[in-house]
Protein backbone atom coordinates (compact mmCIF):
# COMPACT_ATOMS: atom_id res chain seq x y z
CA UNK A 1 0.00 0.00 0.00
CA UNK A 2 3.02 2.18 0.84
CA UNK A 3 3.91 2.54 -2.81
CA UNK A 4 0.35 2.99 -4.15
CA UNK A 5 0.79 6.27 -2.27
CA UNK A 6 3.93 7.03 -2.94
CA UNK A 7 2.46 6.97 -6.52
CA UNK A 8 0.19 9.15 -6.15
CA UNK A 9 2.28 11.42 -4.00
CA UNK A 10 5.09 11.15 -6.99
CA UNK A 11 1.84 12.74 -9.59
CA UNK A 12 0.88 14.91 -7.67
CA UNK A 13 3.87 16.96 -6.39
CA UNK A 14 7.28 15.05 -6.96
CA UNK A 15 6.68 14.65 -11.21
CA UNK A 16 3.42 16.90 -11.26
CA UNK A 17 3.03 17.08 -15.04
CA UNK A 18 2.59 20.77 -15.31
CA UNK A 19 5.56 22.60 -12.64
CA UNK A 20 7.69 20.04 -13.05
CA UNK A 21 7.46 17.56 -16.04
CA UNK A 22 6.51 20.50 -17.99
CA UNK A 23 4.22 18.54 -20.12
CA UNK A 24 0.68 18.49 -21.91
CA UNK A 25 0.42 22.38 -21.72
CA UNK A 26 -2.33 23.03 -24.23
CA UNK A 27 -4.96 22.37 -21.97
CA UNK A 28 -3.64 23.86 -19.06
CA UNK A 29 -3.48 27.13 -21.49
CA UNK A 30 -6.50 27.33 -23.14
CA UNK A 31 -9.12 25.68 -21.00
CA UNK A 32 -8.74 27.35 -17.60
CA UNK A 33 -10.60 30.00 -18.02
CA UNK A 34 -12.51 29.09 -15.28
CA UNK A 35 -12.36 26.96 -12.38
CA UNK A 36 -15.28 24.71 -13.23
CA UNK A 37 -13.33 24.22 -17.04
CA UNK A 38 -10.79 22.94 -15.01
CA UNK A 39 -11.93 20.37 -12.61
CA UNK A 40 -14.01 19.01 -15.81
CA UNK A 41 -10.79 18.50 -17.74
CA UNK A 42 -8.98 17.43 -15.29
CA UNK A 43 -11.59 14.29 -13.98
CA UNK A 44 -12.11 13.82 -17.82
CA UNK A 45 -8.09 13.42 -18.53
CA UNK A 46 -7.86 11.33 -14.89
CA UNK A 47 -10.57 9.00 -15.98
CA UNK A 48 -8.93 8.29 -19.22
CA UNK A 49 -5.80 7.76 -17.92
CA UNK A 50 -6.73 5.51 -14.92
CA UNK A 51 -8.39 3.48 -17.98
CA UNK A 52 -5.56 3.57 -20.55
CA UNK A 53 -3.04 3.15 -17.35
CA UNK A 54 -4.91 -0.60 -16.45
CA UNK A 55 -5.39 -1.60 -19.79
CA UNK A 56 -2.43 -0.67 -20.83
CA UNK A 57 -0.29 -2.65 -18.08
CA UNK A 58 -2.44 -5.67 -18.26
CA UNK A 59 -1.38 -5.87 -21.81
CA UNK A 60 2.20 -4.94 -21.27
CA UNK A 61 3.37 -8.73 -21.97
CA UNK A 62 0.75 -9.10 -25.16
CA UNK A 63 1.85 -5.60 -26.56
CA UNK A 64 4.66 -5.95 -29.22
CA UNK A 65 7.45 -3.38 -28.94
CA UNK A 66 7.60 -2.65 -32.24
CA UNK A 67 3.85 -1.46 -32.53
CA UNK A 68 3.54 -0.49 -28.83
CA UNK A 69 2.49 3.23 -30.18
CA UNK A 70 -0.18 2.64 -32.16
CA UNK A 71 -1.43 0.14 -29.47
CA UNK A 72 -0.92 2.88 -26.69
CA UNK A 73 -3.02 5.48 -29.25
CA UNK A 74 -5.33 2.71 -29.74
CA UNK A 75 -6.42 2.06 -26.06
CA UNK A 76 -6.47 5.22 -25.19
CA UNK A 77 -8.61 6.50 -28.15
CA UNK A 78 -10.70 4.34 -27.03
CA UNK A 79 -11.13 5.08 -23.79
CA UNK A 80 -11.85 8.93 -24.84
CA UNK A 81 -14.47 8.29 -27.08
CA UNK A 82 -16.28 5.93 -24.28
CA UNK A 83 -16.01 9.22 -22.44
CA UNK A 84 -16.76 11.96 -25.35
CA UNK A 85 -20.37 9.09 -25.43
CA UNK A 86 -21.02 9.09 -21.44
CA UNK A 87 -20.59 13.12 -21.38
CA UNK A 88 -22.93 14.05 -24.37
CA UNK A 89 -25.37 11.62 -23.19
CA UNK A 90 -24.98 12.59 -18.94
CA UNK A 91 -23.16 15.89 -18.80
CA UNK A 92 -23.51 18.16 -22.08
CA UNK A 93 -23.38 21.65 -20.35
CA UNK A 94 -19.91 20.14 -19.53
CA UNK A 95 -19.47 18.47 -22.91
CA UNK A 96 -20.48 21.17 -24.86
CA UNK A 97 -17.42 23.97 -22.77
CA UNK A 98 -15.31 21.79 -23.10
CA UNK A 99 -15.40 21.32 -26.92
CA UNK A 100 -12.56 19.93 -28.98
CA UNK A 101 -10.33 18.98 -25.48
CA UNK A 102 -12.44 16.49 -24.89
CA UNK A 103 -11.47 14.63 -28.55
CA UNK A 104 -7.77 16.42 -27.98
CA UNK A 105 -6.91 14.21 -24.99
CA UNK A 106 -6.19 11.25 -27.37
CA UNK A 107 -3.23 13.34 -27.89
CA UNK A 108 -2.43 14.81 -24.48
CA UNK A 109 1.19 13.88 -23.50
CA UNK A 110 0.44 13.02 -19.83
CA UNK A 111 -2.01 9.87 -20.96
CA UNK A 112 0.53 9.06 -23.73
CA UNK A 113 3.68 9.88 -21.44
CA UNK A 114 2.44 7.14 -18.58
CA UNK A 115 1.66 4.53 -21.27
CA UNK A 116 5.19 4.44 -21.80
CA UNK A 117 6.93 5.81 -18.87
CA UNK A 118 5.08 3.68 -15.93
CA UNK A 119 1.77 1.53 -17.29
CA UNK A 120 4.10 -0.25 -19.80
CA UNK A 121 6.31 -1.46 -17.45
CA UNK A 122 4.30 -2.25 -13.86
CA UNK A 123 1.70 -4.29 -12.73
CA UNK A 124 -1.94 -2.94 -13.10
CA UNK A 125 -2.49 -1.98 -9.79
CA UNK A 126 0.59 0.22 -9.43
CA UNK A 127 -0.38 1.82 -12.63
CA UNK A 128 -3.96 2.60 -12.16
CA UNK A 129 -2.80 4.51 -8.61
CA UNK A 130 0.42 6.19 -10.91
CA UNK A 131 -2.69 7.05 -13.11
CA UNK A 132 -4.64 8.22 -10.14
CA UNK A 133 -1.59 10.29 -8.67
CA UNK A 134 -0.50 11.69 -12.40
CA UNK A 135 -4.58 12.57 -13.01
CA UNK A 136 -4.68 14.13 -9.67
CA UNK A 137 -1.58 16.22 -10.16
CA UNK A 138 -2.95 17.75 -13.45
CA UNK A 139 -6.45 18.20 -12.25
CA UNK A 140 -4.48 20.16 -9.40
CA UNK A 141 -2.19 22.42 -11.85
CA UNK A 142 -5.35 23.03 -14.01
CA UNK A 143 -7.12 24.21 -10.97
CA UNK A 144 -4.50 26.42 -9.59
CA UNK A 145 -4.35 28.30 -12.95
CA UNK A 146 -8.17 28.37 -13.37
CA UNK A 147 -8.44 29.62 -9.98
CA UNK A 148 -5.82 33.05 -10.34
CA UNK A 149 -7.57 33.54 -14.06
CA UNK A 150 -10.84 33.50 -13.05
CA UNK A 151 -10.35 35.73 -9.98
CA UNK A 152 -8.45 37.83 -11.86
CA UNK A 153 -10.00 38.11 -15.02
CA UNK A 154 -13.65 37.85 -13.84
CA UNK A 155 -14.12 38.75 -9.94
CA UNK A 156 -15.92 34.94 -9.74
CA UNK A 157 -14.74 31.81 -7.81
CA UNK A 158 -16.67 28.93 -9.88
CA UNK A 159 -19.06 31.11 -11.20
CA UNK A 160 -19.76 32.51 -7.84
CA UNK A 161 -18.81 36.56 -7.19
CA UNK A 162 -15.89 36.71 -4.99
CA UNK A 163 -14.59 40.28 -5.54
CA UNK A 164 -16.24 43.26 -4.71
CA UNK A 165 -18.94 44.55 -7.65
CA UNK A 166 -16.90 47.31 -8.17
CA UNK A 167 -13.73 45.34 -9.32
CA UNK A 168 -13.20 45.53 -12.92
CA UNK A 169 -12.46 42.59 -14.60
CA UNK A 170 -9.11 41.88 -15.97
CA UNK A 171 -10.09 40.36 -19.32
CA UNK A 172 -6.76 39.99 -20.58
CA UNK A 173 -6.34 37.38 -17.91
CA UNK A 174 -8.90 34.77 -18.79
CA UNK A 175 -7.61 35.47 -22.69
CA UNK A 176 -5.10 33.64 -24.21
CA UNK A 177 -2.54 35.99 -23.40
CA UNK A 178 -3.38 35.70 -19.83
CA UNK A 179 -3.09 31.98 -19.75
CA UNK A 180 0.77 32.53 -20.79
CA UNK A 181 1.21 35.23 -18.32
CA UNK A 182 -0.27 33.60 -15.33
CA UNK A 183 1.60 30.28 -16.30
CA UNK A 184 4.53 32.06 -16.46
CA UNK A 185 4.62 33.91 -13.31
CA UNK A 186 3.51 30.61 -11.62
CA UNK A 187 6.56 28.77 -13.46
CA UNK A 188 9.07 31.60 -11.74
CA UNK A 189 7.59 31.56 -7.99
CA UNK A 190 8.07 27.37 -7.89
CA UNK A 191 11.71 27.78 -9.64
CA UNK A 192 12.59 30.30 -7.70
CA UNK A 193 11.18 27.25 -4.73
CA UNK A 194 12.99 24.84 -5.92
CA UNK A 195 16.01 26.84 -6.17
CA UNK A 196 16.58 28.06 -2.76
CA UNK A 197 15.54 23.72 -2.27
CA UNK A 198 18.65 22.98 -4.00
CA UNK A 199 21.37 24.88 -2.13
CA UNK A 200 20.00 23.26 1.09
CA UNK A 201 20.71 19.34 -0.68
CA UNK A 202 23.66 17.78 1.09
CA UNK A 203 23.17 14.48 -1.01
CA UNK A 204 25.70 15.82 -3.76
CA UNK A 205 29.04 15.51 -1.91
CA UNK A 206 31.13 15.00 -4.79
CA UNK A 207 31.80 17.48 -7.40
CA UNK A 208 33.74 16.57 -9.62
CA UNK A 209 33.17 17.04 -13.35
CA UNK A 210 30.70 19.74 -12.36
CA UNK A 211 32.48 22.32 -14.18
CA UNK A 212 31.60 21.03 -17.53
CA UNK A 213 27.75 20.73 -16.49
CA UNK A 214 25.32 23.31 -18.03
CA UNK A 215 23.45 23.59 -14.82
CA UNK A 216 26.24 24.76 -12.98
CA UNK A 217 25.48 27.97 -11.68
CA UNK A 218 21.81 26.59 -10.81
CA UNK A 219 22.76 23.66 -8.79
CA UNK A 220 24.83 23.99 -5.45
CA UNK A 221 28.36 24.16 -6.75
CA UNK A 222 28.20 27.50 -8.44
CA UNK B 1 7.66 -13.70 -44.27
CA UNK B 2 9.35 -13.96 -40.95
CA UNK B 3 7.48 -14.36 -37.05
CA UNK B 4 9.38 -10.80 -36.38
CA UNK B 5 6.98 -9.02 -39.15
CA UNK B 6 3.74 -10.42 -38.38
CA UNK B 7 3.53 -11.38 -34.70
CA UNK B 8 2.84 -7.74 -33.93
CA UNK B 9 0.63 -7.09 -36.91
CA UNK B 10 -1.89 -10.14 -35.64
CA UNK B 11 -1.72 -8.47 -32.00
CA UNK B 12 -2.18 -4.79 -32.95
CA UNK B 13 -4.99 -6.14 -35.56
CA UNK B 14 -6.47 -7.94 -32.24
CA UNK B 15 -6.11 -5.04 -30.39
CA UNK B 16 -8.12 -3.00 -32.90
CA UNK B 17 -11.01 -5.56 -32.99
CA UNK B 18 -11.26 -5.61 -29.20
CA UNK B 19 -11.33 -1.50 -29.21
CA UNK B 20 -13.77 -1.24 -32.33
CA UNK B 21 -16.32 -3.89 -30.55
CA UNK B 22 -16.12 -2.21 -27.20
CA UNK B 23 -16.88 0.97 -29.26
CA UNK B 24 -19.54 -0.18 -30.48
CA UNK B 25 -20.96 -1.40 -27.26
CA UNK B 26 -20.79 1.61 -25.87
CA UNK B 27 -22.28 3.61 -28.44
CA UNK B 28 -25.23 1.92 -28.58
CA UNK B 29 -25.28 2.06 -24.41
CA UNK B 30 -25.32 5.51 -24.39
CA UNK B 31 -27.15 6.64 -27.70
CA UNK B 32 -30.59 6.30 -25.86
CA UNK B 33 -28.97 8.94 -22.98
CA UNK B 34 -27.90 11.43 -25.30
CA UNK B 35 -31.27 11.14 -27.77
CA UNK B 36 -33.01 11.59 -24.40
CA UNK B 37 -30.51 14.84 -23.34
CA UNK B 38 -31.47 16.22 -26.50
CA UNK B 39 -34.82 17.53 -24.39
CA UNK B 40 -37.25 20.20 -24.82
CA UNK B 41 -36.36 22.11 -22.02
CA UNK B 42 -34.88 24.83 -23.92
CA UNK B 43 -37.40 25.12 -26.30
CA UNK B 44 -39.95 25.18 -23.24
CA UNK B 45 -38.19 28.22 -21.73
CA UNK B 46 -38.72 30.24 -24.88
CA UNK B 47 -42.17 29.54 -25.80
CA UNK B 48 -43.76 28.69 -22.50
CA UNK B 49 -47.47 29.09 -24.04
CA UNK B 50 -46.66 25.90 -25.89
CA UNK B 51 -47.26 22.35 -24.60
CA UNK B 52 -45.58 20.09 -26.90
CA UNK B 53 -43.52 21.09 -30.11
CA UNK B 54 -43.67 19.33 -33.40
CA UNK B 55 -40.80 19.63 -35.81
CA UNK B 56 -40.86 21.25 -39.00
CA UNK B 57 -39.14 21.44 -41.51
CA UNK B 58 -36.74 23.88 -42.32
CA UNK B 59 -37.80 25.69 -45.95
CA UNK B 60 -35.41 27.88 -47.82
CA UNK B 61 -31.84 27.51 -48.35
CA UNK B 62 -30.57 28.93 -45.00
CA UNK B 63 -27.84 26.94 -43.47
CA UNK B 64 -27.88 28.97 -40.15
CA UNK B 65 -30.71 27.70 -39.43
CA UNK B 66 -31.04 24.61 -37.57
CA UNK B 67 -34.60 23.47 -36.26
CA UNK B 68 -37.57 25.14 -36.37
CA UNK B 69 -40.77 23.45 -34.08
CA UNK B 70 -44.11 24.44 -33.88
CA UNK B 71 -45.42 25.11 -30.69
CA UNK B 72 -48.85 23.49 -29.60
CA UNK B 73 -51.24 23.99 -27.12
CA UNK B 74 -55.08 22.16 -26.95
CA UNK B 75 -54.06 21.18 -31.03
CA UNK B 76 -53.89 24.64 -32.04
CA UNK B 77 -50.21 26.91 -32.92
CA UNK B 78 -49.14 28.58 -29.94
CA UNK B 79 -45.98 30.27 -31.78
CA UNK B 80 -42.94 28.79 -33.01
CA UNK B 81 -39.07 28.10 -31.57
CA UNK B 82 -36.65 28.41 -33.99
CA UNK B 83 -32.59 26.97 -32.97
CA UNK B 84 -30.04 28.72 -35.22
CA UNK B 85 -26.69 30.08 -35.56
CA UNK B 86 -25.57 34.08 -35.43
CA UNK B 87 -22.02 34.69 -35.41
CA UNK B 88 -20.50 35.71 -32.10
CA UNK B 89 -17.04 37.49 -31.49
CA UNK B 90 -15.30 34.46 -31.87
CA UNK B 91 -16.59 31.69 -32.41
CA UNK B 92 -20.98 30.35 -32.98
CA UNK B 93 -23.99 31.60 -30.82
CA UNK B 94 -26.02 29.00 -30.32
CA UNK B 95 -29.74 30.74 -29.88
CA UNK B 96 -33.28 29.44 -29.17
CA UNK B 97 -35.84 32.16 -29.98
CA UNK B 98 -39.77 31.68 -29.65
CA UNK B 99 -42.22 33.75 -31.21
CA UNK B 100 -45.50 33.41 -30.05
CA UNK B 101 -48.42 33.73 -32.28
CA UNK B 102 -49.04 37.45 -31.92
CA UNK B 103 -45.52 37.87 -34.01
CA UNK B 104 -43.39 38.91 -29.98
CA UNK B 105 -40.53 37.13 -29.08
CA UNK B 106 -41.64 35.42 -26.07
CA UNK B 107 -38.21 34.60 -25.06
CA UNK B 108 -34.37 33.72 -26.07
CA UNK B 109 -31.57 31.66 -24.98
CA UNK B 110 -28.35 31.97 -25.66
CA UNK B 111 -24.99 30.07 -25.80
CA UNK B 112 -21.95 31.44 -26.54
CA UNK B 113 -19.10 28.31 -26.16
CA UNK B 114 -16.19 29.95 -27.21
CA UNK B 115 -16.70 33.66 -26.40
CA UNK B 116 -14.86 35.15 -23.64
CA UNK B 117 -16.22 34.68 -19.76
CA UNK B 118 -16.78 38.38 -18.28
CA UNK B 119 -17.15 39.38 -22.09
CA UNK B 120 -19.15 37.89 -24.63
CA UNK B 121 -20.22 35.30 -22.27
CA UNK B 122 -22.17 38.30 -20.27
CA UNK B 123 -24.25 37.48 -23.25
CA UNK B 124 -25.84 34.32 -22.07
CA UNK B 125 -27.17 36.26 -18.61
CA UNK B 126 -31.01 37.12 -18.85
CA UNK B 127 -29.78 41.26 -18.43
CA UNK B 128 -29.35 40.65 -22.35
CA UNK B 129 -31.61 37.97 -23.17
CA UNK B 130 -34.78 40.01 -21.39
CA UNK B 131 -34.22 42.66 -23.93
CA UNK B 132 -35.36 40.92 -26.31
CA UNK B 133 -38.42 40.10 -24.79
CA UNK B 134 -41.96 41.04 -26.18
CA UNK B 135 -40.16 43.18 -29.36
CA UNK B 136 -41.43 42.48 -32.18
CA UNK B 137 -39.93 44.98 -34.93
CA UNK B 138 -41.50 46.72 -37.78
CA UNK B 139 -38.29 47.00 -39.40
CA UNK B 140 -35.39 45.37 -37.95
CA UNK B 141 -33.52 45.59 -34.37
CA UNK B 142 -30.73 47.74 -33.76
CA UNK B 143 -27.83 47.92 -31.08
CA UNK B 144 -27.18 51.18 -29.84
CA UNK B 145 -24.78 51.86 -26.71
CA UNK B 146 -27.77 53.22 -24.79
CA UNK B 147 -31.66 51.87 -25.85
CA UNK B 148 -33.84 54.04 -26.10
CA UNK B 149 -36.38 53.48 -28.69
CA UNK B 150 -38.35 49.91 -28.41
CA UNK B 151 -36.14 48.55 -31.37
CA UNK B 152 -33.11 49.08 -29.53
CA UNK B 153 -30.87 46.75 -27.59
CA UNK B 154 -28.47 48.05 -25.39
CA UNK B 155 -25.17 46.29 -26.65
CA UNK B 156 -23.01 44.46 -24.04
CA UNK B 157 -19.61 46.72 -22.97
CA UNK B 158 -16.85 45.39 -23.92
CA UNK B 159 -18.96 42.88 -26.03
CA UNK B 160 -19.76 44.59 -29.06
CA UNK B 161 -19.13 41.94 -31.81
CA UNK B 162 -21.12 39.72 -29.84
CA UNK B 163 -24.19 41.76 -28.82
CA UNK B 164 -24.26 43.01 -33.03
CA UNK B 165 -24.00 39.02 -33.92
CA UNK B 166 -26.67 37.89 -31.99
CA UNK B 167 -29.18 40.93 -33.06
CA UNK B 168 -28.28 40.37 -36.42
CA UNK B 169 -28.81 36.46 -36.01
CA UNK B 170 -32.35 37.65 -34.69
CA UNK B 171 -32.57 40.09 -37.31
CA UNK B 172 -32.75 37.44 -40.03
CA UNK B 173 -34.99 34.71 -37.68
CA UNK B 174 -37.75 37.26 -37.72
CA UNK B 175 -37.58 37.86 -41.82
CA UNK B 176 -37.31 33.89 -41.96
CA UNK B 177 -40.39 33.79 -39.45
CA UNK B 178 -42.05 36.47 -41.66
CA UNK B 179 -41.45 35.09 -44.93
CA UNK B 180 -41.62 31.22 -44.22
CA UNK B 181 -43.28 30.58 -41.64
CA UNK B 182 -45.93 33.15 -41.01
CA UNK B 183 -46.48 33.43 -44.76
CA UNK B 184 -46.79 29.84 -45.34
CA UNK B 185 -49.14 29.05 -42.94
CA UNK B 186 -52.02 31.10 -44.26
Amino acid sequence: MNKALERIKNGVITENVTFVQVIAMCPVLAITTSVKNSIGMGIAATIVLIGSNFVISLLRNFIPDKVRIPSFIVIIASFVTILDFLMKGYAPTLYKALGIFIPLIVVNCLILGRAEAYASKNPPLLSVFDGIGQGLGFTLSLVIVGTIREIIGAGTFYGLQVLPNGYTPCAIIVSPPGAFLTLGILMAILSKIRLNKKISNKRISDYSGCEHCPNIGICHKA
Amino acid sequence: MDKETWVPAIRLFIITIIAGLLLGIAHNVTQKAIDAKKDDSALRAVLQDAAEFKKVEVSGNNDKIKEVYEGIKDGNNVGYAIVFEAKGFKGPLNITIGIGKDDKITGMKLEAPDDTAGLGKEAEKPEFLNQFKGKSPKTELKVAKTAQNPDEIQALSGATITSKGAVNGVNMVLDYYKTELKGGQK
